[in-house]
């Protein structure tokens, strides 16, 4: 017993150009009790556009379709990864079915069916027929959405069409979308004989959903939403935990009537059904454990109790540099990739979601969109550096960006308040010209620097607080820290050539300002419009004059 | 502009519905545009190429479909339904497939260099529901 694995890829340089041709080289080369595997992948452009039968293998191989991960579908509709890989994909026009499974044991996983065909006799998926045994398909994506025609044939995204008994075919984590056509039938998924297990599947906007036509069937953990018939048929003793959006489905635990299908999926108009949040938050009803069979979803997520129900197990907080410490206090660390800048998205409340950057010049672009969430939209623009927009009153901390190339780090401690710390590398710098706001009221702006030389300038316009304008002396460094509403420290300003030069800082009641630190020879007040004033030194000041205190 | 891959091995299976399934030598696996990619084991001795410059893949794409049963639709009856007389090709012709993997067809407009005329080729196509072999010009 032993596993052969070749590599199948359309845009070449691989073992196989095509899986029909990994099928016709591979189907009589090994021996009972082994394994041959299609790794599929898909280095350009150019898909699979040929049809494939499985059929004729050496009695007792197992032949198995496994999409290679980086190549992999994301649980919804697209040509290409986030990362840029492209997504193998099966998109046949002509052929009765994409692949037919006339053969015992075959596994099809990963796969993209991209259906193109216009009727009956050329929208078929993966069918099985003929009384072979064993096919299992999981973690498959099948769109059809091609229109209809006015034949009345009917077909199958996904089938056992066998005409006689066939035993023991799975069915699980698959996305069937759009089956559908005016006149005739087109079924998301049938089984027409043998037994055969449909779990944890999804359909939506399609003729039939999940059906029986005859034989055992078992439907548990499915969901079948916006077809003309979500299930159809008597499905055997066991079925359970389907939602529909009619009344159709199966079990005696169930869900029924759900018809708000843009509450329940990220973004079904573009192919995207993951999850908005838990099936028990949105159906009322969470599926059964199937551990037995399989422990993941269509996306390789681990499925933890409670299960979710159809093939997305919804998970609240996204990628492997992000973490939440709780719903009001969001911590983003990490950040340790040379390429990876950062790109966080996340629409529910307390909800994190993180996908990723494909341009290699995006830095980062954060912005916080409502209470307890992060919303990111997009940067591309070379050179763009961090710009943070915090509109919300829950904390937010990022922390820990240390690569090379990380420009300038801030920490939104408390509603109000900004502390900025950290900014002492060589390439720290805001640009010239450029404006970083945040828009809460009550918090602050950050406006521009129009001198060379400035690093940072931040101006306060809280009401109550302070405002600072107009650094624009050469060689002013600052580092400016707001510790309290109404209250200004500024410290640190001993550069040699700190100065302030014909400009005021001033402070509004209540509260009191504390400047220190000027200890250089060269550091000077210009106009005399510069005074530290500390609490219980009170000092007046008369209009025009100035007092310079020596310390 | 069009390329046939050929199946160049007989594949065999004891149990005669299975052997069904199984690709015999001579039969189109499928059919490319000329200048599409190749993976690294679509060569001789499994397989052989036939080159046909002048003609539109489409053209020449139902060489590579299944045979379908008649009484259920969608089960393949044979595996395609059309196959190259392999055994009875010209010695001529096996001797450039063993020394090359291809040959080239001229048919249609194609004025460049090739090895046979379609003329000779063609009526080494066999219908195999038909039991005729190819008269047609490309």
């Amino acid at each position: 017993m032993a596993t052969y694995t070749k590599t199948v890829d359309p845009n070449g340089g691989s073992d196989y150009a095509s899986l029909n041709a990994w099928e016709a080289g591979e189907q009589t080369l090994y021996s009972s009790g082994d394994i041959a595997i299609a790794d599929c992948r898909r280095t350009g452009a150019i898909k699979d556009t040929t049809a494939v039968t499985v059929a004729g293998w050496t009695t007792g191989v197992i032949p198995k379709i496994i999409v290679n991960a980086a190549h992999r579908h994301e649980g919804k509709w697209a040509d290409q990864q986030a990362s840029g890989n492209y997504i193998y994909k099966l998109s046949v026009t002509t052929a009765i079915a994409s692949l037919t499974a006339n053969n015992n044991l075959v596994e099809v996983d990963g796969l993209v069916l991209d259906i193109l065909g216009s009727n009956s006799y050329t929208s078929g998926g993966i069918a099985q027929s003929n009384g072979y045994s064993g096919l299992s398909v999981h973690g498959c994506l099948f769109f059809h959405n091609r229109g209809d025609s006015p034949d009345g044939g009917a077909t199958s995204a996904l089938s056992n069409s066998s005409t006689i008994t066939s035993y023991n075919n799975y069915f699980y984590n698959n996305i069937v979308i759009g089956y559908k056509r005016a006149a005739g039938d087109l079924w998301a998924i049938r089984s027409n004989y043998g037994n055969t297990y449909i779990y944890n599947n999804s359909v939506y906007d399609s003729n039939i959903g999940i059906a029986r036509t005859n034989g055992n069937v078992y439907a548990i953990n499915n969901l079948s939403l916006g077809c003309i018939t979500d299930f159809l048929g008597a499905f055997a003793t066991g079925s359970d935990y389907n939602v529909s959006s009619d009344a159709t489905a199966p079990g005696t635990n169930k869900a029924t009537g759900k018809t708000a299908y843009t509450d329940y999926f990220v973004d079904p108009a573009n192919g995207d059904f993951h999850l908005k949040d838990t099936s028990l938050a949105l159906f009322g009803l969470s599926g059964t454990d199937l551990s037995g069979t399989f422990s993941d979803d269509i996306d390789g997520v681990t499925r933890t109790a409670p299960w979710d129900i159809g093939a997305d197990q919804y998970v609240d907080v996204g990628g492997a540099t992000i973490s939440s410490a709780d719903p009001d206090g969001l911590t983003v660390t990490g950040l340790a990739s040379a390429d990876y800048r950062g790109l966080i998205s996340g629409a529910p409340a307390g909800e994190l979601a993180a996908i990723g950057v494909a341009a290699t010049s995006v830095k980062g672009f954060i912005s916080v969109a409502e209470s307890g969430a992060i919303a990111t939209t997009g940067t591309d623009a070379t050179g763009t550096r961090n710009l943070i927009s915090a509109t919300v009153i829950d904390p937010v901390t990022v922390s820990g960006a240390n690569s090379t190339d990380y420009i300038g780090h801030k920490s939104i401690a408390a509603a109000g308040s900004i502390s900025t710390t950290g900014v002492d590398s060589t390439g720290v710098y805001t640009p010239v010209g450029s404006t970083t706001s945040t828009a809460q009221p009550g918090a602050t702006a950050v406006l521009g620097v129009n001198a060379s030389g400035i690093r940072t300038l931040i101006s306060l316009t809280e009401p109550g607080a302070v405002n600072f304008t107009g650094f624009n002396a050469f060689g002013v460094r600052g580092l400016l820290s707001v510790t309290e509403t109404g209250a200004i420290a500024v410290t640190g300003a001993n550069a040699t050539d700190t100065y302030t030069h014909g400009e005021w800082v001033s402070n509004a009641t209540p509260g009191y300002v504390s400047v220190s630190g000027y200890d250089s020879v060269s550091t000077m007040i210009a106009l005399g419009r510069l005074i530290p004033i500390t609490r219980g030194r009170e000092i007046s000041i008369t209009s025009g004059r100035t007092i310079p205190i020596i310390h | 502009m069009a390329s046939l891959l050929i199946k160049a091995v007989d594949a065999t299976n004891p149990d005669p519905d299975i052997d069904r399934g199984c690709y015999k030598a001579g039969m189109i696996v499928e059919v490319r545009e000329d200048n599409a990619p190749r993976g690294l084991l679509e060569k001789w001795p499994a397989f052989a190429w036939i080159h046909v410059p002048g003609v539109p893949a489409d053209v020449v794409r139902k060489y590579a479909e299944p045979e379908y049963h008649v009484l259920e639709i969608g089960a393949v009856k044979r595996r395609r339904r059309w196959q190259i007389r392999w055994a009875d090709l010209p010695m001529g012709v096996r001797n450039k497939f063993a020394a090359k993997g291809e040959i080239t067809i001229k048919a249609g407009d194609y004025s460049g260099a090739y090895d046979y005329l379609w003329s000779t080729m063609g009526g080494f196509f066999r219908d195999m529901l038909t039991g005729q072999d190819e008269g047609g010009n490309l």
